[in-house]
């Protein structure tokens, strides 16, 4: 009977499965599986956006700013929780579109007051609390007031 | 042709870096012209930036007239050095091996057709996601158009937009907008593009030139295949800022150690600099890197006679100083401090309790599971195991040294900080943390295993 010679027939074997070529093989099974998932993903986001094109949310506090020209500063009423997401994320979307003006949270007192609050009758009610007088809203319901105090004047605010 | 017009400060920022790092690597023969390029263009942003920053700073506003003088000065003076440097060029970006150059060039290019999968994610969201135009692309804009009012954005009314964050990347994108003179869109998005190539190309080529194995490749296909890495780094963060820049200035610490060449820790140094001026994170990364980066070049060179002893460690140290100076600049003249910061280890409000760090310790371990990491770190941790130990020996020590240093700080500051809700924090910073360092984690365990070197 002949001899076998396991070491002559398992040599070659460990030397191609070493560990390098194990952490190759296995990486490469990564790449093919991720490529397969990534095809997928760009197909069905090329899908998404053929049905519903992007539009930035933020476009709603638009067409303010050639009033606003001179302002530093403008107040922002709302009477949501901003510290939910999506009405934070209204409000940083106001800021990044009317930037460089900054959005004061909740104040009032300033020349030029943002109402974008849960219904327009919200928003109306403190404008008569506060006797501002609106001079702008769009059809998303987010009312330009201005305040009482500066209607004759055009100071720069602080 | 107004499309095209709008990237020239982009390839200003490249020019300069090339010049810049044709002079500091001219008597580096290893390295290729494709590594030189790459680390380059990562060098000429910076420097960009950071010139961009200089207006605020000087002019207490956006001046594009002095920023443009500035790098025609810079160009000017960068040309003039290398004329007077070209007797002693060795090497002129050189490509000594066509075969070599030839290959490595059409596996880059294999690497660049990843710009239209990259470029679908970025357009799915072109103003990036939502922390991008909270913080980042909002403080952009702002510092573009603000005039002499920019301070306004330290303001603490500002507490949402971390107003303590350095300014490396929208200052990237001010610089970007020069030619268009408008904050457009496009080019935060093209900024994201740029450095996730910038980061895939550099991890190739890093390999490449320290393994010689053409299996490098696989490197950055692991996460480049992987869709939630693409939507990360298309998002307008600065995390891919951050990974590009920690990863270069790791790499060359690396390569100047294997190949004992000093240009390495003149381009180490400028790197970390750049580093610090990215996120919080990047400060703390930086700081590590100095401390670990200065201690391995002393070390490597401590046999070596006076000159090659202490030149290395010298331009490192020169080389993060000219750098760093405007981020230490920012923390001293701007940055109004962390607003969300509490310690929870004095305050009887918000303590630190045993369940906050049961959940931040499960949260390490689960996050490296996370199916939208499709098993790459699992992949990782073979690797670890299936080097027996030698990505933890000799040179390479340094990857696991800064990997363990740096996240100790990390959990040490989730645990500390309790501001926030832990498991929302968690939630929404961690994967962060591990995909700015997935480039450095996929270098580390791919050179323990391709190369020769023990």
């Amino acid at each position: 009977m002949p001899k076998i010679n396991a070491e002559r027939i398992f040599k070659p074997l460990f030397l191609i499965f070493n560990g390098r070529n194990c952490f190759l093989i296995l990486a490469f099974f990564i790449i093919f599986t991720n490529s397969q998932k990534l095809s997928k993903d760009i197909i069905s986001r090329k899908k998404i956006r053929e049905k519903n094109p992007y539009i930035f949310h933020g476009i709603k506090f638009s067409g303010l700013k050639e009033i606003l020209h001179n302002a530093e500063y403008i107040g922002y009423y709302t009477d949501k929780d901003i510290d939910n997401t999506l009405d934070a994320l209204q409000f940083a979307q106001a800021q990044f579109i009317l930037a460089p003006i900054i959005l004061d949270l909740n104040n009032t007192e300033h020349e030029f007051i943002l109402f974008d609050c849960s219904s327009e009758a919200v928003a109306m009610k403190r404008i008569r609390e506060i006797k501002a007088i609106p001079i702008r809203k769009n059809q998303f319901g987010i009312i330009l007031a201005k305040n009482p105090k500066y209607m004759f004047t055009n100071q720069k605010q602080e | 042709m107004k499309h095209i017009i709008i990237y020239i400060p982009f390839l200003i920022s490249l020019l300069s870096g090339m010049l810049l790092v044709s002079i500091c690597t001219r008597k580096n023969q290893d390295m290729s012209f494709f590594m030189k390029t790459f680390l380059a263009a990562g060098i000429g942003l910076g420097l960009s930036a950071q010139i961009t920053y200089l207006s605020f700073l000087f002019l207490n506003q956006l001046n594009l007239f002095f920023i443009m003088l500035f790098h025609a000065g810079m160009l000017f003076t960068l040309f003039i050095i290398k004329l007077l440097l070209k007797n002693d060029s060795l090497s002129e970006f050189p490509i000594k091996n066509i075969s070599f150059a030839l290959l490595s060039g059409t596996l880059l290019v294999v690497l660049f057709l990843f710009i239209y999968p990259l470029w679908q994610y970025a357009k799915f969201y072109p103003h990036g996601g939502w922390d991008a135009w909270q913080v980042w692309n909002f403080k952009a804009k702002f510092l573009h158009l603000s005039g002499d009012t920019w301070t306004n954005l330290f303001k603490p009314m500002m507490w949402r937009t971390s107003p303590h964050y350095p300014l490396l990347l929208p200052l990237i994108n001010v610089w970007g907008w020069a030619m268009s003179n408008q904050p457009v869109s496009v080019i935060p998005l093209a900024t994201s593009i740029i450095f996730t190539i910038l980061t895939a190309g550099l991890l190739f080529l890093g390999l490449l030139q320290n393994t010689k194995s053409y299996f490098s490749t696989f490197a950055p296909l692991t996460f480049l295949t992987l869709p939630f890495y693409n939507i990360i780094a298309t998002s307008q963060y600065c995390d891919i800022v951050l990974s590009f820049y920690l990863f270069a200035s790791l790499l060359c610490l690396h390569s100047f150690l294997l190949s004992n060449q000093p240009s390495y820790t003149a381009l180490a140094g400028f790197f970390i600099g750049f580093l610090s001026f990215t996120k919080p994170e990047g400060s703390i990364a930086a700081g590590i890197l100095f401390l670990l980066g200065g201690s391995a070049i002393f070390l490597h060179s401590k046999n070596k006679a006076w000159p090659q002893k202490r030149s290395p460690l010298l331009v490192f140290c020169l080389a993060v100083l000219a750098t760093a100076a405007l981020t230490v600049a920012f923390q001293l003249v701007h940055s109004p401090g962390n607003q969300t910061y509490v310690n929870g280890l004095f305050s009887s409000e918000k303590p630190v309790t045993f369940l906050r760090l049961n959940i931040i310790f499960s949260f390490l371990w689960r996050e490296l599971a996370n199916p939208h990491w499709n098993k790459i770190w699992g992949l990782l941790g073979v690797g670890i195991i299936l080097s027996k130990g030698r990505c933890f020996l000799g040179k390479r020590a340094i990857f696991p040294l800064f990997i363990f240093i740096y996240m100790f700080i990390v959990t040490a500051y989730y645990i500390i900080n309790t501001n926030f809700e832990i498991i929302w924090w968690l939630n929404v910073t961690l994967f962060r943390i591990y995909f700015s360092l997935l480039p450095v984690f996929t270098y580390w365990i791919f050179e323990s295993l391709l190369s020769r070197h023990k």
